[in-house]
């Protein structure tokens, strides 16, 4: 097919064209598309969306019939070359010629559609595009993020720990020198051709395990200089054990410390107590401030029912002087805890006007670090198409004390989600048929969905605690939330990126809160 | 590009791509069509679909329509078919 180079409508332009499934964005007067099989987020002129417009009105149309359509408005070599951009970008496509059910049509770019229609309801238009099915590519993944639980214990009794305040329903135990470098060596060995590997320190509260932290940090850093390879450290931590030898230590080795802190004090002391049931505030804070005047440390805040007050929580936290905060809502077997649908609508409103507060300092050459946004940013930035929640059992493990690895670092304990051994490495077999289970094309509510390669589908621990581990069902609860929250970002991303695109190269770009995953990690979009 | 401006990075990697891929559009396949048969008429009550409703769900998904079972009296019955190209083995088969 020729198309480039063509200036009539008809003139080297598919017979019949299409829209694929896309959602509009409209900011400002500008028009946008987010094409959804692909994730390519796309600017329309007034001509390209005059194109775009009579293809969301039917099924189909060939050029000069699109040209009549558009009824005079702009010339003709003006449409043929709008055409020809929205066929190389993949936001139209050509209808078929031929018999449909002829041999060679079923080869999986044939698939079942609907037609979605404006004013049908469907927040989408053009034709809707289930993903393709290829078998899961069975080819060793590699490691590229290790999550090791250095202590399986924790100074802390938070009430809504999903680890059970440290040993994860196990035993209490931390883990020895030993075990840990050697879990640096299996990290190294499977990494493949990536010249860069993560080391992340969990817990429990790992500083409680200092000793072994300290040699595998020096350790990893020996072998990764005698591979060739660069190895990157962080830490989760409740922030109480700090001190000057662990900051010092910390800055030296660039260990990227995340603070685990819920808020102002009253919202903070709620759930994150000492053993003694008083307030853990106080004592972080003191302890963390000396981190802060040194280096960007982001903190990570867990919200309940009981505290959905985000905007103010994330200025607090600022206010103390972290340069990210970001925000998860809590997962906890205590149902009170956890958001109802009713108290959705309040987070949203909370995470809008946290995101206007970060497009206006964006649009203003400042930065607000509500890190869920720079997440969201990266992700919509990026354009990946995810086939699963996130990188966990993919190229991301977490190793526990005794030598066993799982897939998620939540599921830590839990036989079913362990797969493999520090000794015998990755169980693949496992892998692939517990990824094959979890893969995105298996759920049937995501199916419709224009969200479902931004979202992946949701994550092995929702579908654990909620849905008695069948991995093959989304966790539908939130997806009314997913949605609104990626059309604010979306809304955010035109912004910025039409007044002030030098911020994502600076802020987004280069931002820990979203690491950018590696090429397996996420699936490119079948149809790129 | 003059009418279309490609903003990330997949839409970049799409512009610089030489050699734009043909999509189909679908050939129908009879059970692309989940409606159950059934529908709720205006007393809250659950009818059959009209006969109408065999045109509806003909005029675009598909050339004719499909008995399927409804999900009231069969639920899940499609909970193992995701996707219908690959997994439409998977569908149960509910008695008549």
């Amino acid at each position: 097919m020729t198309v480039r180079g063509s200036n009539q409508p008809g003139d080297a332009l598919p017979q019949e064209l299409y829209l694929r499934e896309s959602l509009p964005v409209r900011v400002n007067g500008d028009r946008y598309l987010l094409v959804v099989p692909t994730t390519a987020f796309v600017g329309l002129d007034p001509v390209g969306a005059a194109v775009v417009d009579v293809l969301a009105g039917r099924p189909s149309a060939g050029p000069e019939e699109i040209a009549a359509l558009v009824n005079g408005r702009f010339d003709r070599p003006a449409l043929a070359a709008a055409m020809t951009e929205l066929l190389q970008l993949g936001v139209i496509a050509q209808v078929p010629t031929g018999d449909p059910m002829a041999d060679g049509h079923h080869d999986g770019a044939l698939t079942e559609r609907a037609f979605l229609a404006p004013g049908t309801g469907a927040a989408v238009s053009g034709w809707h595009e289930p993903m393709r099915t290829d078998p899961f590519e069975s080819r060793e993944l590699p490691m590229t993020r290790l999550t090791m639980h250095v202590a399986m214990d924790c100074n802390l009794r938070c009430t809504y720990c999903y680890a059970d305040t440290g040993p994860y329903g196990g035993p209490r135990g931390m883990m020895c020198e030993g075990t840990a470098r050697d879990y640096v060596d299996l990290l190294f060995k499977n990494s493949g051709d990536n010249r860069a590997v993560n080391l992340t320190f969990f817990g429990g509260e790992p500083f409680m395990n200092w000793k072994t932290m300290r040699t595998t940090v020096l350790y990893g850093e020996q072998r990764a200089r005698e591979l060739g390879k660069r190895i990157h450290f962080a830490v989760t931590t409740n922030g109480t054990l700090l001190d000057d030898e662990k900051i010092d230590f910390a800055i030296e080795h660039g260990v990227q410390v995340t603070v685990s802190m819920d808020g102002p004090p009253e919202v903070n002391d709620r759930f994150r107590i000492l053993p003694d049931g008083a307030g853990s505030y106080e004592i972080v804070v003191s302890k963390v401030k000396p981190l802060l005047s040194r280096s960007r440390t982001a903190t990570r805040v867990t919200l309940t029912r009981k505290t959905l007050e985000v905007k103010r929580i994330v200025d607090h936290l600022l206010g103390v002087g972290f340069h990210d905060v970001g925000v998860g809502v809590v997962s906890s077997p205590d149902s009170l805890m956890n958001l109802n649908p009713e108290d959705l609508p309040k987070l949203l409103a909370e995470f809008k006007a946290c995101a206007a507060r970060y497009v206006d300092a964006a649009l203003n050459g400042g930065y607000y670090g509500f890190s869920n946004m720079t997440t969201i940013l990266g992700q919509i930035h990026e354009g990946a198409s995810k086939s699963f929640g996130c990188g966990a059992g993919v190229q991301m493990f977490s190793g526990d004390p005794y030598g066993n690895l799982y897939s998620c670092h939540r599921l830590v304990g839990n036989e079913k989600y362990q797969v493999g051994t520090l000794q015998g490495g990755v169980d693949r077999d496992k892998q692939y048929e517990q990824l094959d289970q979890v893969h995105l094309r298996h759920k049937l509510e995501c199916q419709t969905c224009w969200a479902r390669h931004l979202c992946g589908g949701g994550c092995f621990y929702q579908l654990e605690i909620h849905y008695d581990g069948d991995l093959k069902r989304a966790y539908t609860p939130f997806c009314d939330w997913i949605r609104e929250w990626f059309t604010v970002g979306l809304d955010a991303y035109a912004k910025i990126m039409t007044a002030n695109p030098a911020f994502i190269d600076k802020y987004v770009e280069a931002s820990d809160a979203s690491p950018r995953p590696g090429p397996a990690v996420f699936e490119r979009a079948p149809t790129l | 590009m003059k009418h279309t401006k490609p903003f990330n990075r997949k839409a970049k990697a799409l512009a610089e791509k030489n050699d734009p891929e043909v999509h189909g559009l679908a050939c129908g396949v009879c059970c692309a069509s989940f409606a159950p048969g059934w529908e709720v008429g205006p007393t809250g009550a659950v009818d059959p679909c009209p006969w109408q409703s065999d045109l509806f769900l003909c005029w675009s998904t598909c050339f004719w329509t499909a008995q399927n079972p409804d999900d009231n009296s069969y639920p899940g019955w499609s909970s193992s078919c995701g996707n219908l190209q690959n997994d439409w083995a998977n569908l149960c088969v509910v008695p008549d």
